[in-house]
């Protein structure tokens, strides 16, 4: 990571995690920062703006970024395995059953 | 040992060893060590990172207590069983019976006329004397009309204002009409006066006694707090309210007469008296309920100085400070744990509109105005008084039924606030806990669905699930009283 | 503990019948002339004169006359059924092989239609038997007619009574036809009821007071395979849960405390309350060391001094889910003072006993007692439990 007048950034290896995982990890970090990305060759750079007021560093934020980019890449293996589980419960949930009522 | 003639208990596990699936499961962190993983029909366990990891990367074994648990709890299977799926079906169907019962609760503005002047309050204080701010006959005819034709086999009928006993013959029209009806519907009929107390008259007293009306007032702490917050001309609302309370009590019955309180910017420092207050006239529950940002509270700046994380500590002293309360003898339950709890602990669904998803805001409460205006919610109605009128659904005097409950301007509310398809809530593991307030986040964000990391309504609700979780797993004192809470009938 | 079936009732004079009777036992001599060729009188003596007409005589005096040729299908009776009296069913066979299919006095009728079984429970107190026993529902459906109409409680077991199909629900109509006012209790595993179309069947014939009790023993599934030492058997039984109360038919579930189920009792019962909440109640029983509870029960006995935690959780756990749930077959002093108002006087007369501590404990009218089996292998923390709370 790296400080550049007034916010920090963070770069990202676009291999390990894809675009809709490190957008989600940003989005549930929103009220603490904003974020900003670019991408080079691979890399994808994030500048971190800490909103104020705040006791939170950049580096603080970047951090919470990093260990959610790896909750959320172990939710997107979650979400992958268990789409047909998900589609199987809820083909039983609105089939005809009378127990419920 | 069993003789030779039973198989063993690794015969039966043999079918485990070929390694389990996931079923549906999300996730969120507890706090620094812990997450809470929730399955698709809100179970939960409370495991460590480690432990997440392991269960996602198919490391736990067959055989080991916490894979016997999440295969008992729905949360990975293997070839050995296949009926979680349809018993989790089932569940998720329990969890949404109340779905098509559709709309339970229907709240009459019968007067905008009001003897307080309360800072917050977002009913705007006309006068006694105007009559033009009072519901007409006509309109309380057609929206009783418009109550039974709701599917739901129960229904409430709360009466609000202002002060609703201002205009107490239009509720004793609707109660006698409403009854009337109910001959041939047979629904489960319940009336509620949402009142101040100060008109508690004979005749209001033998009315409802007449008819089983409970009674709903409010009491925001001792008297100096109560008054404080709820002025009236001639600085007497407490002792009005308490005078109320007692007299209700001796001719309607001690369950007669429930109390809610409103908590403001004076009220964060002092929720051990106001508790005490509840205690001190024997009320079995208090609910600690949040200020909402409408009407004259932002109008005169009092949601400004008020945030949900403040709250969350005025919460946390009081949640603490009640569960004492009941382990010295002293049985009082604060009404929103409950509530959370039944989420949390049980497989039904309490009717709680503003936990609700998809949201309760017409499909599950419905607001009559004075004049004959429909609203999606309570909160609805006064946006519609501070300028917006997005989710004003129509006009008993003109509009149909299907006009109202089936009009877009609803209908897009409810499927764009969905919580199960929104941003950040889809893969929240409280998500089956909490619900969605689109009237909130189009108040304070200008969208239905609004942002929920810079939401106070995710900011509250994340803040009390995380606390109550954590008081289930590590106090088993406390815990033994919120299972009480939870399942209590 | 009662014995119900002797083969030590003598032949005094020739028979008429081949196989066996189902009769009703009087003993009324002036009993109703019409009614007496499907009756069986109790008789303390052979006169030179005794009423005609009976489809048998029991003599139950060992001091009896000599009778004469002419009476036909006279036995003496085994002391051991002396008990037997007006209104009770036997069957009896021409050589005197008497089986008591029926007691009017007993609290408690059982009906066992098959010795089949598709489990094999590691403490099955009825041990399966792979036998033609066909014959076994040809003399219930005999007997029907002969019960009383007053019993308030009947039941069904086995074995695993499904096994026998139509004739199964054959029964269950007979039962509903001829006593319309008695309450059904079917013990199954109800695995069958995987088959929709059985549930389906079973509920069609509408009886009036039908519950089956159903095992379910451990929330995991393979551990209750295990118990049941049958693969699959979970799944069945929970999908045959199910289908038989999408049909509204009553079922209690029923769990056998011992080894293999005492430690996730209350987990157990968190299961039922998150996925089983309708079901009409919950049993929670002690062991009998009869069948392979007996051959196991060294293995499988825990005693309740060591599952108290367990068991109070489980209780507590059903009932705050407002699911009906007793516990059976513990003694009064075994159970947790907080659930011991969920104890009932489970045990059949037939198999129950106190034991000799007993005689001092003030609450011995409320206490279901001891299966006959297991006196002597009983709790280490049996003692009277004293009105005035004082310790003995």
């Amino acid at each position: 990571m790296t400080a550049s007048g007034g916010g920090f950034s963070l770069k990202i290896e676009r291999s390990f995690y894809d675009l809709d995982c490190v957008q989600r990890a940003a989005a549930s970090l929103g009220n603490l920062a904003s974020f900003n990305f670019s991408e080079t060759a691979g890399t994808l750079t994030v500048l971190i703006s800490v909103r104020s007021p705040s006791t939170l560093t950049g580096k603080d934020v970047g951090d919470r970024l990093l260990a959610e980019l790896l909750d959320q890449r172990l939710r997107q293996q979650v979400a992958a395995e268990t789409k047909t589980e998900r589609d199987l419960v809820l083909a039983y949930a609105f089939s005809n059953t009378k127990i419920v009522g | 040992m069993l003789p030779k003639a039973f198989g063993s208990m690794e015969t039966y596990r043999s079918a485990e060893k070929a390694g389990y699936r996931l079923l549906p499961l999300r996730f969120t962190r507890l706090d620094d060590v812990r997450y809470v993983v929730s399955n698709i029909v809100g179970e939960f366990h409370v495991l460590d990172r480690a432990t997440l990891e392991a269960l996602i990367n198919h490391h736990l074994e067959s055989g080991s207590p916490i894979y016997d648990d999440l295969k008992a709890t729905h949360f990975i299977y293997d070839d050995d069983t296949k009926v979680a799926h349809r018993l989790l079906g089932l569940k998720y169907r329990t969890k949404r019976a109340r779905l098509p019962h559709f709309t339970a609760l229907h709240m009459f503005v019968v007067t905008l006329r009001c003897d307080y002047t309360c800072k917050y309050c977002q009913v705007s204080r006309q006068t006694e004397d105007k009559g033009a701010f009072d519901m007409t006959a006509e309109a309380a005819e057609r929206a009783v009309e418009l109550v039974f034709q709701s599917p739901s086999p129960a229904i409430k009928i709360e009466f609000q204002g202002g002060e609703p006993l201002l205009n107490f013959e239009r509720i004793k029209q609707v109660v006698t009409l409403a009854l009337e009806k109910n001959k041939l519907a047979k629904r489960s009929l319940e009336f509620v006066i949402a009142t101040n107390l100060s008109m508690l008259s004979d005749e209001v007293i033998e009315f409802c006694d007449a008819n089983k009306i409970y009674l709903s007032t409010s009491l925001d702490g001792p008297a100096d707090l109560h008054n404080a917050n709820r002025p009236r001309p001639g600085k007497n609302g407490y002792q009005l309210t308490v005078d109320g309370i007692t007299r209700a009590r001796a001719q309607l019955g001690v369950d007669s007469v429930s109390a809610l309180m409103t908590t403001t910017e004076r009220s964060l420092s002092r929720v051990k008296e106001i508790i005490d207050e509840y205690v001190r006239l024997r009320f079995s529950s208090i609910f600690l309920r949040p200020l909402s940002p409408y009407g004259f509270a932002v109008k005169t700046g009092q949601a400004a100085l008020y945030d949900s994380t403040r709250w969350l500590e005025f919460y946390k002293e009081g949640l603490r400070y009640i569960l004492d309360l009941n382990k010295n003898g002293y049985p009082i339950e604060e009404s929103y744990s409950a509530i959370v709890l039944r989420k949390l602990l049980t497989p039904q669904a309490p009717g709680y509109v503003d936990l609700q998803s998809p949201a309760g805001i017409g499909i599950s409460a419905v607001v009559y105005n004075y004049d004959g205006a429909v609203y999606a919610s309570d909160e609805g109605r006064m946006l519609a008084e501070m300028g917006s009128e997005r989710f004003k659904l129509g006009n008993v005097l003109t509009d149909t039924y299907e006009e109202i409950f089936a009009s877009e301007q609803l209908l897009s509310a409810l499927e764009e606030s969905f919580a199960e398809s929104s941003p950040l809530c889809s893969e929240c593991a409280f998500v089956d806990y909490c619900g969605s307030d689109p009237v909130y986040h189009f108040a304070t964000q200008g969208h239905v669905n609004g942002n929920k990391a810079n939401s106070g309504f995710c900011t509250k609700n994340m803040g009390v699930f995380r606390h109550l979780i954590t008081l289930l797993e590590d106090s088993p004192e406390d815990r033994e009283i919120l299972l009480g809470w939870a399942w209590r009938r | 503990m009662l014995q119900l079936s002797s083969r030590k009732n003598t032949p005094l004079t020739h028979q008429t019948f081949d196989g066996i009777r189902i009769l009703r036992v009087t003993t009324n001599p002036n009993y109703p002339l019409a009614l007496r060729d499907d009756s069986c009188l109790l008789l303390p003596m052979i006169t030179q004169e005794i009423p005609v007409g009976f489809g048998a005589y029991l003599v139950t005096s060992a001091d009896h006359g000599r009778p004469s040729d002419s009476y036909e299908n006279c036995f003496t009776l085994d002391p051991a059924l002396v008990y037997l009296t007006d209104g009770d069913v036997i069957r009896i066979s021409n050589s005197g092989a008497i089986h008591v299919v029926y007691r009017r006095n007993a609290n408690a009728n059982s009906l066992l239609v098959t010795e089949r079984c598709n489990s094999f429970c590691v403490m099955c107190s009825q041990p399966p038997r792979d036998i033609n026993d066909d014959y076994l529902i040809d003399e219930y459906l005999a007997a029907l007619p002969l019960i009383d109409r007053g019993t308030s409680e009947i039941g069904i077991t086995g074995g695993e009574p499904t096994l026998l199909g139509d004739r199964f629900l054959e029964l269950v109509v007979a039962i509903k036809a001829h006593l319309p006012d008695t309450a059904l209790h079917i013990l199954t595993n109800g695995r069958n009821f995987k088959n929709p179309a059985l549930a389906s069947r079973l509920a069609e014939i509408a009886h009036p007071d039908l519950m089956l009790g159903i095992p379910l023993y451990s929330d995991v599934p393979s551990i209750h395979d295990f118990v049941v030492q049958a693969d699959g058997a979970f799944d069945e039984t929970i999908e045959g849960i199910l289908n038989l109360k999408q049909r509204r038919v009553r079922v209690e579930i029923r769990v056998v405390i011992h080894r293999h189920t005492y430690e996730r009792l209350p987990k157990l019962a968190h299961f039922i309350a998150r996925n089983l909440q309708f079901v009409d109640h919950v049993a929670l029983m002690g062991l009998e060391a009869m069948g392979f509870g007996r051959t196991n029960y060294q293995y499988l006995f825990v005693d309740p001094m060591d599952y108290q935690r367990e068991l109070l959780e489980a209780t507590l756990i059903l009932d705050q889910a407002a699911i009906r749930t007793s516990i059976y077959n513990h003694q009064l002093c075994v159970v947790p003072t907080i659930v011991r108002r969920f104890a009932t006087q489970s045990i059949s007369d037939w198999k129950r006993e106190y034991i000799a501590s007993c005689a001092d404990c003030d609450v011995r009218g409320n206490c279901g007692g001891f299966f006959s089996s297991v006196v002597g292998k009983q709790s280490r923390g049996i003692k009277p439990i004293r009105a005035d709370f004082s310790v003995t």
